[in-house]
């Protein structure tokens, strides 16, 4: 290790080895509790007349306790200071002073001081795997195999910024160590997982030694002062309906920065000399209210620029102001006396929470709010910020020019994924603490992830939040402790029925899906192997979420089997055909296409795809005759395989990444006929077929691209149509059966049936109608005649003047 | 040994650098004192009207309504400065205390091994001769 460690970091370091963290706990309570005991001996020795000799020995032993007691505080005192010190030394430095702490444990062995480390059994504790267990699994295929004395940690140290943390040494270690990363492997934890759990450990330290610090300014400003508003005006109607984020009890503490674009645009925004007011969009309220605390917070941090230094954050409750007036005089003049407050209070910046439920529902009682607002949004001493949804701001707002005129919009991001780890890291731990449970970084993983790809109407903020609280009670009514990954998915698949390993399928299921698809579609066999392919690749947990569970392109001729695959699809991995919802794409083909599938805001209509995936997100959708939607269509259908999902018409999220999608096409089925005809195998022709489709620009080539697997249907053989025309009588056979008849499936009937699917422009379709047409038919007559009864069995067989002509035979 | 070394550190420590931090300690909580009673904004506010009250005056032809409001304005102002002045004397004297408290710390800081020393053998002989 190539640190050079200072003076004070050094004996920090010897501080921290000398008595762990655990043991002096242990020794101040044990002291405290002694101190205690013989205080209250010898105030009892007053009273109590047995004791009255033993008075002078317990004051002594006391005063002795006493002393050794002060010594464990100064020594706790001496061990802060030095790590303070230690700490704001490394702020820095290159390593980190937990990762200093670590590796200083033992200088000769890497792995070794870590795993001894409380730190390190910390870190593999929450990365849900046993200490013990691993130190002995490690110890035995490493440590006494191989001993590499020091280990440069500096190069793993980029996902830190160029440090070396905890996270770096973490991530280090698995790729030093073949047997550690296998214990790692063994316990179903990544090399990023169990790195991103050191550094969740490291940032845990971080604040609780902040919050130790009482005595820091940071944790002495959050104290609100007295009489800092005697030099501001009164708000007495404004108090009555809001509500005063500035004050200490709501304002988040040490919390990780986040928002950080959207509060400096406030605060540029509000620093104006006039039309200081801004219109915050979220993609729901309570991100908008993520924002505003965050920047209550930087005020009351005094992180601002002086113009807003002291300000209150207040926030107009609209529900509470709408619920409490009834009548239009009175809701202007309370509404333009809240305003007159605000704006002569001089130190409010005044947040309505719910602007387009202001303006609308006073319009419903006649108030022209507008009006009201106007002629305060244009003040030079009014700070305000108006919170709205991307739904109600593209409904309400965005044709309000007057409003807008006076008003500067900022977006509210969604957050990153990395922001999303840190703020659940600290409510998990939060939770965690209060539940007395333990939530592992897998399992915080599993629940981000599942956010991200399934989201639904909420933002992702929302929906782990949700999905957080619930869990904790979930695990303690099951009476699990350790709430690890698997306990995660497990929750998630019986609270909202994703399964975050594969979307819709079971994992029993898809791997003998090959075969059950053989047993449902004939003379495919390529094609099947295919689509069983894309679906295991997809299955088997290294699918991109972010995208939909499957996606694919069916190529072939008519009455191949293309529909008849997805239905199979249908009924193995989402459990039947109720799952798949048919669109037939030809009537996609006109102006008015898109509107249909992701509705229209004008009209309000709802899309018939966005309801279907609003209602379903789980579904199976067979994109029939694909290639006859319209080139609109098309590319709609490109960005939502591409992200898995899109907003609809009405701005509403479609999720499409628990669906599977199939789109079947005869595109390329001249090629085919062409390929078969000449006896090639089309398979090995596949990429000559395709470029025939972009050739002729039926699809695009990024359209093609988009898709898991584009798969190419054969026509059927006589033999085919044989094994077709074979189950389709079987099942005819078995309804008859039911009232007591016997078919008899010959090979004369066989053959028969299948010679009526000769027509290669129909391929197996004809079957089922000469089934019905002639079969069914015939015997339908014999049972109307009474020749044909319960307890007999019939049977077909060719006429002597003509073999086509089919001649029906009764046995008893 | 390394107990020898630790307790040579700990002593440079309490006697150097415990200093600095509790001097660092307490000029935090003296600069909470100072801003938890508003000094700052009390003293640049001092002759400002309490809550920004204000009567208009009205016209000075109607001398009775104009001297009533300038009164009343004045009586507003009055009532800040009383107030303020009160917070702020409060605010300094505690301060006050603040330091004296700190001093105090500092002595008992300096004492406190020999305290601690002397409190044991003084039990040690109390309990056992």
């Amino acid at each position: 290790m190539s640190a050079t460690l200072t003076k004070n970091i050094s004996r920090a370091l010897t501080a921290e080895r000398f008595v762990s963290s655990k043991k002096k706990r242990a020794l101040i309570s044990i002291g405290n509790m002694l101190v205690l005991g013989f205080a209250a001996l010898v105030l009892a020795s007053y009273r109590v007349q047995e004791l009255e000799a033993l008075r002078l020995r317990l004051l002594g032993a006391f005063l002795m306790i006493a002393s050794l007691l002060l010594i464990l505080y100064l020594l706790e005192a001496y061990f802060r200071s030095l790590e303070m010190h230690a700490v704001e030394e490394c702020a820095g430095g290159k390593y980190s002073f937990e990762a200093l702490c670590v590796l200083h444990s033992d200088s000769t062995h890497s792995l070794r001081a870590f795993l001894s480390h409380e730190l390190g059994q910390l870190i593999l504790k929450r990365a849900g795997i046993p200490p013990r267990n691993v130190s002995a699994l490690a110890r035995e295929r490493e440590i006494k195999s191989e001993t590499p004395s020091v280990m440069d940690f500096e190069h793993s140290a980029s996902r830190t910024e160029g440090r070396v943390t905890l996270g770096s040494i973490a991530s280090a270690l698995s790729d030093a160590y073949p047997a550690f990363a296998q214990v790692l492997a063994e316990h179903a934890v990544t090399k990023e997982e169990f790195a991103g759990t050191a550094e969740w450990i490291e940032r845990e330290r971080s604040y609780t030694r902040r919050v130790l610090r009482w005595w820091s300014r940071e944790a002495l400003a959050r104290i609100p002062g007295i009489a800092k508003d005697w030099a501001y005006g009164g708000t007495y109607t404004l108090n009555r309906f809001s509500f005063d984020y500035s004050s200490s009890a709501s304002l988040p503490f040490i919390s990780p920065r986040r928002r950080e674009r959207e509060i400096r645009a406030l605060e540029a925004i509000l620093a104006r000399n006039r039309e200081a007011n801004a219109l915050l969009i979220g993609a729901s309220f309570s991100q908008c209210t993520d924002v505003i605390k965050g920047f209550a917070r930087e005020i009351a941090m005094g992180a601002i620029v002086p113009v807003l230094e002291h300000r209150r954050v207040v926030i107009l409750e609209t529900a509470l102001l709408l619920s409490s007036m009834s009548e239009r005089a009175g809701f202007e003049r309370t509404l333009l006396s809240i305003l007159g407050e605000a704006e002569r209070a001089g130190n409010i910046i005044l947040v309505v929470d719910n602007i387009a439920a202001l303006i609308d529902e006073g319009a419903r009682i006649g108030a022209d709010v507008m009006n009201v607002l106007e002629r305060a949004l244009a003040s030079q001493h009014l700070h305000l910020i108006a919170c709205t949804t991307g739904e109600l701001f593209r409904t309400e707002l965005a044709s309000n020019t007057a409003l807008l005129a006076r008003m500067q919009t900022v977006e509210v991001r969604e957050l990153t994924e990395s922001e999303l780890i840190a703020l659940y890291e600290e409510r998990g731990s939060a939770i965690a603490r209060s539940e007395r449970i333990l939530f592992t970084y897998p399992a915080l993983m599993a629940l981000i992830k599942s956010a991200l790809a399934f989201p639904g109407d909420e933002p992702a903020e929302e929906l782990i939040y949700d999905r957080l609280t619930e869990l904790a009670p979930w695990a303690l009514a099951k009476n699990i402790r350790v709430i690890g990954r698997r306990e995660c998915e497990e929750f998630l698949k019986e609270k909202i029925g994703v399964s975050i390993g594969g979307g819709i399928d079971s994992a029993a299921q898809v791997v003998n899906l090959e075969a059950l698809l053989r047993e449902q579609v004939v003379g495919q066999d390529e094609a099947l192997t295919a689509v069983a392919n894309a679906v295991k690749r997809n299955r088997a947990d290294i699918r991109n979420l972010q995208r939909p569970v499957g996606s694919f392109l069916f190529l072939g001729p008519t009455g191949v089997g293309k529909t008849e695959t997805a239905k199979a699809l249908a009924r193995v991995l989402a459990g039947g055909e109720d799952a798949l919802t048919r669109f037939d794409m030809s009537e996609y083909a006109g102006a008015d296409a898109l509107e249909r599938l992701i509705g229209d805001a004008g009209t309000q209509r709802a899309g018939e795809l966005a309801t279907r995936l609003h209602e379903h997100p789980n579904s199976v959708i067979l994109l029939d005759e694909f290639e006859k939607a319209s080139r609109e269509v098309h590319n709609f259908f490109l960005a939502l395989l591409d992200e898995g999902r899109t907003a609809d018409a009405h701005g509403k999220m479609m999720n499409a990444r628990n669906a599977l999608f199939i789109a079947t096409s005869n595109a390329g089925a001249d090629h085919i006929w062409w390929l078969t005809g000449e006896g090639r195998d089309i398979a090995a022709e596949r990429q000559f077929i395709i470029e025939g489709i972009i050739h002729d620009g039926i699809f695009a080539p990024e359209l093609l691209n988009r898709f898991d697997a584009v798969v190419l249907f054969k026509p059927l053989s006589h033999e085919n149509r044989v094994a077709i025309a074979e189950k389709l009588l079987s099942a005819f056979a078995k309804r008859l059966k039911e009232k007591g008849i016997g078919l008899e499936i010959n090979a004369y009937l066989k053959d028969r049936v299948a010679k009526a699917g000769e027509d290669k422009a129909f391929g197996a379709r004809p079957l089922n109608r000469f089934i019905q047409d002639f079969v069914e038919q015939l015997i339908a007559e014999k049972m109307l005649t009474g020749e044909l009864k319960p307890g007999m069995t019939v049977s077909f067989a060719p006429s002597e003047q003509n073999w086509d002509e089919m001649r029906v035979q009764i046995q008893n | 040994m390394q107990s020898i070394t630790l307790f040579a550190h700990y002593l440079l420590w309490h006697y150097t650098r415990a200093y600095s931090d509790l001097l660092h300690i307490a000029g935090n909580l003296l600069w909470f004192l100072y801003h938890f009673f508003s000094i700052p904004e009390l003293t640049r506010t001092w002759f400002a009207p309490w809550k920004r009250l204000h009567e208009e005056p009205g016209s000075i032809i109607n001398m009775s309504d104009y001297l009533s409001g300038v009164l009343m304005n004045l009586i507003i102002r009055v009532i800040g400065i009383l107030l303020r002045t009160i917070l702020i004397t409060v605010g300094f004297c505690i301060l006050a205390l603040g330091a004296l408290l700190t001093i105090l710390a500092l002595i008992i800081w300096t004492a406190l091994p020999f305290i601690i020393v002397f409190s044991f053998i003084a039990g040690a002989s109390i309990a056992f001769f």
